[in-house]
């Protein structure tokens, strides 16, 4: 940019952003559809795919993760291990509370 | 830019420097409006020894109520208020924010050669949400206070009592905030603003342990704040997620709670345990055994304390199953636990070690810390837990780690940086004599009490069954010693402030970068960057400059 | 490494090298600062991450103990209304990026107009969610004292509980109604701590829109205008997962 000393950082084009948009709302639209079919088990599972791959885009793209420091990245990484213990582990004790005693 | 050299100068010409954080500006208004980090760590450390004495007197009720074996001089209920209040003040108002808040916002900037903190004004902001939510738990004390545990138990805290628990859990939910600020500017001051030459493992490890338990604020206490605001919310609209006869399971909220508040004891001791090991390596002229491995056991602690919180709840109802794993999870705590004190260990040996109050308490740590560590062992394994759990044992185990070892540290701490931070000394014969009293009042207190668990005795009741009295009695006389021993600090620091010995820059000749600028130290911490060209600790090269110094002089 | 080398570039550079205003006195350089801050910022929204995380963690357990109930409460809520606002939500993060751009690359009247553009989006959301609530309250599915269970015991009275197919849903033994509720605790739950983000944000919004027509953010420092992206985003993703997870259970 103008002044030499201002070391701007990388700039997005819209167009990236825009290909994001279109692909979040036909996420919106797969994840509709697809609810309104007997899938089974894979109802919920297709549906919360969708939705991490729709995060996925907004996290690398629209919030430039992709272009954030390695801090940024393995921050972001680290939370979501955590939140996945989280998860998993209250989810253990309540799925093994079923099998009962030793 | 020059190279940083150690300044080792005379003491007996040492002066206060005419210009420093304290002088800089004067006026109420530039303490309230401040954004150095210094200042703000100074009002923190007022502000917690306010919550500490009045927690300590809390305890102090607690200890002559049990005198006793009736309950005489406090009723059940008010009993019930009293030991809640103390827990609640001790933990969220003391411990949490102790050694973080007041001396890691101190001196982490200037160990890692920086001007302030990332975020000065949240800094600040953590200061004041610190202070709202301790008013208003004050308040909630003062009207009625709350009588659920510190844990806030379901469904107890949503169904059964009747005192302030929404206040409580919203001042607490308040405090959750400044731990959260403070966490999150440390990790990025830590990663964004080292000086030149500061890399990774040139680091203090007051500042590696500083940074894992910042990393346990940030991720742990957004989950306590769900759990308490779920609590809120059961009693103020009874959304019913906790409530059985609405299909809620009560289990879940201590899931939620232990999920923050098991990472909130590393939060408390891993600080703690920087002190140490600044303090064992500066007073043994050594550098720390085993650098990489003590940095690195303070980043595992944080990890695998998010892994065991279960092991609280063993006998409420999870399955057992998950109490296998929790149970075996917890026993990986101890690893890393032991690499500190056996490297701590490892650097006393064939250091030349001298005895200032900041070791004595240091040593103190290793103790009680060790025992503290080891009683955790019984109470991770689910057998043993079965018996002990609910009892003065695990009284007595957590008061081993935290009075015994988090306290100790911070005193160690306070003591150590106390030239810094005033520039002037404590006087050393009196704070040797309160470290002693403080170790033998400790044993005598909190001993007694793992007799008493094993026996049986049941925690949190105002009376207990006459035979249990003998072991009462000591316990409640080594309080007695105990608050001597922590009120002798408070008067004599108070008083070193204007009359102590002038400290001079660096009066331990240690080697960290906030000992190489004045005392106390400049508004911007250092008159030029400083470029960092040794490791931490390296009391060999230091050996090395003074030769040098003395070479030129000559 | 590389975060040392930057600062002692930096420190070096200082000499010859003006200060912009908006540099803080303890930052080396403009780089550093906007560094500091976008991670604090990331580790800020990361701390959201965990607290909504209690919230699915709840949401887990109980979808899990009471499938039939939540799978039936779900039908009451309105896919359409839902779809919309899905879409509405995310055009308003399509459309903060764009601010982003428009302040990155300069362009005050852009940047005004895709705040403005933003808010206003927001406040649409909130009106149709405002109307969701509206509707639960008039039925009854607020939980509390007055909650009915009469939908899902007697599904043949409401025209809400049909399947794909329009075919009225299998009635619930009363116990497993009564676990509606329970629903509807983390339904309010949940989307009222997301509309709370949501009415924060749009508060700094209206800060924004006016500090952005004073041109305060297309001088050269556009930098809080991305951090408030990142919160708004992060918003958005948080309902990308609310949407199927409350809406869609179970609609086939």
């Amino acid at each position: 940019m103008s002044e030499p000393n201002h070391n701007e950082r990388h700039i997005t084009s819209p167009t990236v952003y825009f290909a994001v948009y279109v692909a979040l709302l036909a996420g919106v639209g797969l994840t509709i559809l697809a609810s309104y079919h007997n899938l089974g088990i894979f109802n919920p599972i297709l549906a919360l795919a969708i939705s991490i791959a729709q995060a996925g885009l907004v996290v690398l793209f629209t919030m430039h993760l992709k272009d954030s420091s390695k801090a940024t990245v393995l921050s972001v990484g680290c939370a979501l291990f955590i939140l996945m213990i989280l998860f998993g582990m209250v989810f253990m004790d309540y799925y093994s509370r079923a099998w009962g005693s030793w | 830019m020059s190279a940083t050299i150690i300044s080792l100068p005379d003491q007996s010409t040492a002066r206060i420097p005419k210009r420093n954080y304290l002088t800089q500006e004067n006026g109420i208004l530039s303490w309230l409006l401040t954004q150095d980090h210094k200042r703000i760590g100074l009002l923190y450390l007022m502000s917690i020894t306010m919550f500490f004495f009045i927690g300590g007197a809390l305890a102090g009720l607690i200890r002559l109520e049990l005198l006793t074996p009736q309950s005489d001089l406090l009723a059940a209920d008010t009993y019930n208020k009293v030991f809640t209040m103390h827990g609640i003040i001790m933990i969220f108002f003391f411990l949490v924010p102790s050694v973080p808040a007041v001396l890691g916002n101190f001196f982490l900037p200037m160990m890692i050669g920086a001007k302030d903190l990332a975020l000065p004004k949240m800094n600040l902001a953590s200061w004041y949400f610190y202070m709202a939510g301790g008013i208003l738990a004050l308040w909630a004390m003062i009207t009625g206070g709350v009588d659920t545990g510190w844990t806030f138990t379901t469904p107890l805290s949503t169904h059964y009592v009747n005192t302030n628990v929404v206040t409580t859990g919203l001042a607490i939910f308040i405090a959750g905030f400044s731990s959260i600020f403070t966490g999150l500017n440390f990790i990025v001051t830590i990663h964004k603003m080292r000086a030149p030459g500061m890399t990774w493992f040139r680091l203090p490890l007051f500042v590696w342990s500083n940074y894992a338990a910042a990393v346990l604020m940030v991720l742990g206490t957004p989950v306590l704040a769900t759990a308490l605001i779920l609590v809120v919310l059961e009693r103020v609209v009874g959304i019913g997620i906790f409530d059985p006869t609405k299909g809620g399971d009560p289990l879940l909220f201590q899931h939620l709670f232990w999920f923050y508040s098991h990472p909130a004891v590393y939060i408390m001791i891993l600080p703690g345990m920087g002190v140490i090991s600044e303090v064992v390596s500066t007073f043994s002229r050594k550098r720390v055994f085993g650098y990489t491995a003590v940095a690195f056991s303070s980043v595992a602690i944080a990890v695998f304390g998010f892994f065991v919180w279960a092991h609280h709840m063993f006998i409420m109802g999870i399955s057992s199953y998950a109490a296998l794993v929790f149970s075996l999870l917890t026993m990986l705590v101890a690893v890393p636990s032991a690499i500190k004190i056996f490297n701590w260990a490892f650097t006393l040996y064939k250091g030349s070690i001298t005895f200032e109050t900041p070791m004595l308490y240091a040593f103190g740590f290793m103790g009680l810390f060790t025992i503290g560590g080891m009683t955790g062992v019984f109470l991770g394994t689910t057998g043993t837990d079965i018996h002990l759990t609910e009892t003065y044992f695990v009284v007595a185990h957590f008061h081993f780690v935290m009075v015994g070892g988090m306290l100790m540290a911070f005193l160690a701490g306070i003591h150590f940086w106390w030239p810094k931070m005033t520039g002037r000394m404590y006087p050393e014969k009196i704070s040797q004599l309160a470290a002693l009293i403080t170790y033998i009042g400790f044993n005598l207190t909190f001993f007694p009490q793992f007799i008493l668990g094993t026996l049986g005795m049941p925690r949190r009741y105002a009376a207990y069954p006459a035979e249990f009295q003998v072991l009462n009695v000591f316990s409640t006389a080594g309080a007695t010693v105990l608050g001597v021993g922590y009120l002798l600090p408070m008067l004599y620091l108070t008083w070193s402030i204007k009359y102590g010995k002038i400290a001079g820059d660096n009066p331990w000749q240690a080697t960290g970068l906030e000992w190489q600028t004045q005392s106390p130290p400049l508004t911007e911490n250092f008159a030029e960057m400083p470029v960092m060209d040794h490791e931490a600790y390296d009391y060999e090269w230091l050996e090395r400059q003074k030769e040098k110094e003395v070479a030129s002089v000559g | 490494m590389s975060d040392s080398t930057a600062i002692a570039h930096g420190a070096a550079a200082g000499t010859h090298h003006e200060h912009p205003p908006y540099l803080r006195h303890h930052f080396e350089s403009v780089d550093q600062q906007t560094d500091a801050s976008n991670f604090a910022m990331w580790l800020f929204l990361l701390t959201e991450v965990m607290f909504f995380g209690g919230l699915f963690t709840v949401y887990m357990i109980y979808r899990n103990w009471y499938y039939p109930a939540f799978s039936a409460a779900s039908h009451q809520l309105d896919v359409m209304l839902g779809g919309i606002n899905t879409v509405i939500l995310i055009t308003s993060s399509f459309t903060m990026a764009l601010a982003v751009w428009c302040a990155e690359t300069r362009k005050k009247s852009g940047l005004v107009a895709m705040l403005v553009v933003t808010f206003l989006l927001g406040v649409v959301f909130l009106g149709i969610k405002g109307h969701e609530y509206k509707e639960k309250w008039d039925k009854h599915h607020f939980p509390g004292a007055s909650y009915s269970v009469q939908a899902f015991v007697n599904p043949a009275s409401d025209p809400l509980q049909v399947n794909a197919q329009g075919k009225p849903l299998a009635p619930l033994a009363p116990d497993m109604a009564a676990r509606t509720e329970m629903y509807f605790c983390l339904y309010f739950a949940m989307t009222g701590m997301h509309a709370l983000h949501m009415l924060i944000g749009m508060g700094i919004l209206i800060f924004m829109i006016f500090r952005a027509r004073a041109g305060a953010y297309t001088e050269g420092h556009s930098a809080y205008v991305n951090y408030f992206g990142l919160y708004w985003h992060f918003v958005d993703i948080v309902w990308l997962f609310l949407f199927p997870l409350l809406y869609l259970i179970n609609r086939h």
